[in-house]
Formats: C-alpha cells, sequence, structure tokens
C-alpha cells in the first residue's frame, strides 16, 4: 500500500510544474500514511521531550525537585503513548484488539506487580505530603540516615557509617518516620546525677551557668533545668539546651565536658552506683593459700 | 613583638616578610606573621599571650606585594537586645537608646586594587541566640550588654561602634520594650577619631503584620558630629525595610518537657 502510495506521488510530482507541484507533494506527502506517520514521529518526539522537560522546570520551580522529576516522567511516557496510539492508528492497525491484549496483559500483569504498583502509589503519597525531602535525616524502623532519593518505587538512605539503606515506599508509609532535620532548632537533652549531699540550688545554677557560656547554645529558647527525682544512688536533673540543627553535634559533644569540668571546680560530686559486699560468717573462715588456692580451716 | 598598627585600632599593618606583629581588639588577640609568598594568622582568646610557636598557625597564600589591612565590620547576624530597665512606649511616643555592638575584625590583602578577606572575626566571641518560632526564623547573636537610655565617653572602645536607636510607637497601643532584634548589617561605622558610631536606626512599630518599618541614617549621628566613614554596611539594602523586630519566641518554660 505504501509503495503505491509512493509511486503516486513521484507521478504525480514528475506530472506536476512550479508552486502548484510543491503544494500537490505536500498534500501527496502527508496522505500518504506511512509518511504520515513519519512527520507525527518526527514532529511529535521533539515536542514531547521538550513539553516534559518544561513541565519538569515548572513544577520544580513550584514545588520541589522530585515532584518536578515525578511530574516531567509522567508527561514523558503520557506523550509517548499518546504517540504510539496515534502511529499505529495512522499505519491502519485496529486500536480495539490492541486494547483488548492490553487489557487481558494489564490484568496478568496487575497481578504480577502488586507490591511494585503499591509502592508506586506510596510513592505518589510521600511526593504530595511531604514528610521530608532529599537531605533531610530521618529515623523510620531503627535506620537513621539522610535522604538520598525519594524514587518511585523507594526512598534511598545514606546512614552515618556510609551504608545505602533502600526502604519500600509502602513500608515508609506504614511506618513511623522522624523527620529529626525538619525544624530548624533542636534542644538536647543531658541527664546529670549528683550525689546526694549536693545543694540542689548550686547545682541547677552551676548547670544554667554551663549552658549559657556555651557560644553556640541558644539563649532563647532558654535552657532549662529539670529536677528529674532521686536515683538509686544520685539526685538526677536533666539539661534541656536548645541549639541549630547544624550544631547539634558540637553542643552534644562540649556540653558534657564542660559540665565535668564546672562541677570538678566546684566540688560537685558525679556518682557511681556503690555495692556494699557482706560476706557470710561460713565463708570468712577459708584461709586463702600462699599458691592462691582456698582451704577450708 | 610589634603592634600591628601603629598608634590607631585600624589601617594598614606594616609587616616584612620574616617579622611577626601583634595586636588586641576585645578578646581576640591577632598575631600575623609574613614569610616569602604567605601571610600566618594566628587567633588567641586567651587572658594571657601565649607563645605563638605552640599555637595553631592559619597559612595564606598571597602575592609579595599585596598590602594587608586590618578594618573593622559590623556582625554578620542580627543582634538581639535587651533593654536595661523594661518599659512601655506608649502610643504615639518616641525613646532613643543607644546600643554597644562589638565589632568584627577582618583582614584584607589588597592587591591590584582588588580587596580580598582572609579572615573574619569577632572581636568579642557572642552567644547564638533564635529570632523567630520553633518552626521557622533565624540565628542572632545575643548581646549580653543592654541598650541604654543615655551614654558617656566611658562606654567607647576601639573594637565598639555604638548605634543610636529612636523607637516610634506608632501603634495605637502601648508597646513593652523588653528585646529586639537589631539587623546590624546594614550598617555603616563612622569614626571621629576617638569614638566610633553608626547611623542612627529608626524603627517604626505599627503593630502590622509586615513587622516594624526600619530607617537608616545613611550618616554620622548628631551626636558624633563631624566623623568619617570607617566602614561601609556589610550588607546593602535600601534606607527603608521591613522586619520583625518586636515579636520573640515565647519561654519555654510555659511549653513543658
Amino acid at each position: 500500500m505504501t509503495t503505491m502510495a509512493l509511486a503516486a506521488l513521484l507521478q504525480q510530482a514528475d506530472q506536476s510544474e512550479g508552486a502548484a507541484s510543491l503544494e500537490q507533494l505536500l498534500d501527496a506527502l502527508t496522505s500518504a500514511p506511512a509518511l504520515r506517520t513519519l512527520v507525527i514521529v518526527v514532529l511529535g518526539l521533539p515536542i514531547v521531550y521538550l513539553a516534559s522537560k518544561w513541565l519538569r522546570t515548572w513544577i520544580t520551580g513550584l514545588m520541589t525537585p522530585q515532584a518536578g522529576l515525578v511530574a516531567g516522567r509522567l508527561a514523558f511516557y503520557l506523550g509517548m503513548a499518546v504517540l504510539l496510539i496515534t502511529s499505529l492508528n495512522e499505519l491502519g492497525f485496529s486500536l480495539a484488539p490492541l486494547l483488548g491484549a492490553a487489557g487481558v496483559l494489564g490484568i496478568a500483569l496487575g497481578f504480577a506487580s502488586q507490591t511494585s504498583v503499591s509502592n508506586l502509589i506510596s510513592g505518589i503519597f510521600l511526593i504530595a505530603e511531604r514528610p521530608f525531602v532529599v537531605g533531610d535525616l530521618i529515623e523510620v524502623g531503627g535506620v537513621t540516615g539522610f535522604v538520598l532519593s525519594i524514587d518511585s518505587i523507594s526512598v534511598k538512605l545514606r546512614t552515618f557509617d556510609n551504608k545505602m539503606v533502600r526502604i519500600p515506599n509502602e513500608t515508609m508509609v506504614k511506618s513511623q518516620v522522624t523527620n529529626i532535620t525538619r525544624f530548624p532548632i533542636r534542644r538536647l537533652d543531658v541527664l546529670v546525677g549528683v550525689a546526694y549531699k549536693e545543694d540542689v540550688a548550686r547545682v541547677r545554677r552551676i548547670l544554667l551557668e554551663v549552658a549559657q557560656r556555651n557560644p553556640l547554645a541558644l539563649m532563647e529558647p532558654e535552657p532549662i533545668v529539670v529536677f528529674e527525682g532521686f536515683g538509686e544512688s544520685s539526685i538526677d536533673f536533666k539539661v534541656g539546651i536548645w541549639t541549630t540543627r547544624q550544631n547539634f553535634l558540637a553542643v552534644k559533644n562540649g556540653i558534657q565536658t564542660e559540665i565535668k569540668a564546672a562541677f570538678d571546680e566546684a566540688g560537685i560530686e558525679i556518682p557511681f552506683p556503690h555495692r556494699t559486699l557482706t560476706v557470710p560468717e561460713a565463708v570468712r573462715h577459708v584461709a586463702v593459700g600462699a599458691d592462691g588456692t582456698g582451704d577450708a580451716s | 613583638m610589634q603592634p600591628l598598627v601603629e598608634g590607631r585600632p585600624w589601617g594598614e599593618v606594616t609587616l616584612p616578610v620574616g617579622e611577626t606583629r601583634t595586636g588586641e581588639w576585645g578578646t581576640l588577640r591577632l598575631i600575623l606573621r609574613r614569610t616569602a609568598g604567605e601571610l600566618w594568622i594566628q587567633q588567641q582568646r586567651s587572658p594571657e599571650p601565649t607563645d605563638p610557636d605552640q599555637g595553631d598557625w592559619m597559612r595564606f597564600a598571597v602575592p609579595a606585594d599585596g598590602a594587608v589591612s586590618i578594618r573593622p565590620a559590623m556582625p554578620d547576624r542580627m543582634l538581639v537586645v535587651s533593654h536595661e530597665h523594661r518599659y512601655h512606649l506608649p502610643p504615639r511616643r518616641d525613646a532613643k537608646v543607644y546600643v554597644r555592638i562589638p565589632l568584627f575584625v577582618q583582614i584584607m590583602m589588597t592587591h591590584r586594587r582588588l580587596d580580598t578577606v582572609l579572615l573574619d572575626l569577632p572581636s568579642i566571641v557572642l552567644s547564638d541566640t533564635w529570632w523567630g518560632s520553633f518552626t521557622e526564623g533565624e540565628v542572632a547573636y545575643w548581646l549580653s550588654t543592654a541598650a541604654r537610655a543615655a551614654v558617656d565617653d566611658t562606654l567607647f572602645l576601639p573594637h565598639v561602634g555604638m548605634c543610636p536607636l529612636r523607637l516610634v510607637n506608632e501603634s495605637a497601643t502601648s508597646l513593652p520594650v523588653e528585646r529586639f532584634a537589631l539587623q546590624v548589617a546594614h550598617l555603616s561605622l563612622f569614626s571621629d577619631g576617638k569614638r566610633n558610631w553608626t547611623d542612627e536606626v529608626q524603627v517604626r512599630y505599627e503593630d502590622s503584620p509586615d513587622g516594624s518599618e526600619i530607617r537608616y541614617g545613611d550618616e554620622p549621628p548628631a551626636e558624633a558630629g563631624p566623623a568619617d566613614l570607617l566602614a561601609s554596611p556589610r550588607v546593602r539594602a535600601g534606607r527603608r525595610l521591613h522586619v520583625r523586630t518586636f515579636d520573640r519566641l515565647r519561654s519555654l518554660s510555659s511549653l513543658g518537657l
């Protein structure tokens, strides 16, 4: 069919003259199904590519790079599907049997890829809800790490010891996720125990002074010292110090050393559990020989 | 060791190769040493000078004919200032206070008319604080010295800039003045030879969600008399801008643990 159309086209082109022949040539070109399909593909591919790229940039500007990426991909695949269907239609393929076959195939694939589809849909929820973004530090299911990527099937984390952890999106949606770096400031809680003989008010004052002296500890929200209770061998306090999320580790490392130094300087005892051993009367009569072996008297 | 800048706190440093100079601004002690093709800088914060050869040097590759200078600069973040007494500013009234701002010290290399800041250090290390809510805001410096209603010559130091601040309450309600945030990066610094002044800042409180309107004088304040420009603003801004000046985070104690 295509060969015949081309032959007719060439014949028409030979017979025609000047501008009129060019117009006829173009008409003939677009009237031939194969050529029409070619034109659709040649023009359609760059249009789909450029449109999806533009959509990605636009959505990225409006929302996040992740949302832009997903929107761009969706637009690209949708455009490609439209191009394919249009091209097949132009070439004279009937779409009804194809769609029927696709339906049967779809059901089979649906059963086979239930988990993947669930992850895909969960991924869309994650992107829409935005509980975290790329770069956030999150904790999920006992794993703590920085979000490397939020993909269509899974979220990838980089742990502190530089391992990559892949968590399926469905698991992310079902689990409790803690976003550690969502807010700009964090509170560091330090538990401190002092001996029962110490003056509580003095200890509280020294702890506050230590918190206020650390330049990375925020003056507002104010640091707090809370009397936690009477421990097994100490009076326990909780010191709450606010800092920016960037300085959290530096404050955590520094403040405990500073508390120890301040207590040493003020002569405040940090007790450790004491254990008194009572030796039964019978055991006291065990004599220990020079070679270390015991001998009952 | 010889002083960094002869007879003045700021200016160009004469530093021949192989020599070491030292200078102090607030709690900052700077030691500069020049070697062939390098400038070595050491900062100390200890009350008494320590042997620089036992300390850590920062080494910069610099052109042999480059000029080294020490210049003042305003702090790089906003300052949260408390007033010496908590008071209320009635509607349609204004009040003037003075804020002592510890300056930053910049070590500058100038070569072929191109200025490069090698180091930018606070003369006094200020504590961090937060200006905003628990979910958004910005880090600021906490000024431990309170704003005052009056100044005298004893308050002026080479590493301190005095900022005259006029608070104007244009709202219909009384304004409690306890703490306020001051955008110091937009301020210029002037000197009359002995005292450092910034341009006057006017804060007009209108009880508006846009915050207060801030106006910068862009010239030495009336108190300074004739004064020369010592440092341009760290960040150029228009003469007017709107910022949250009087809002602040509520006390943590009311939030519980």
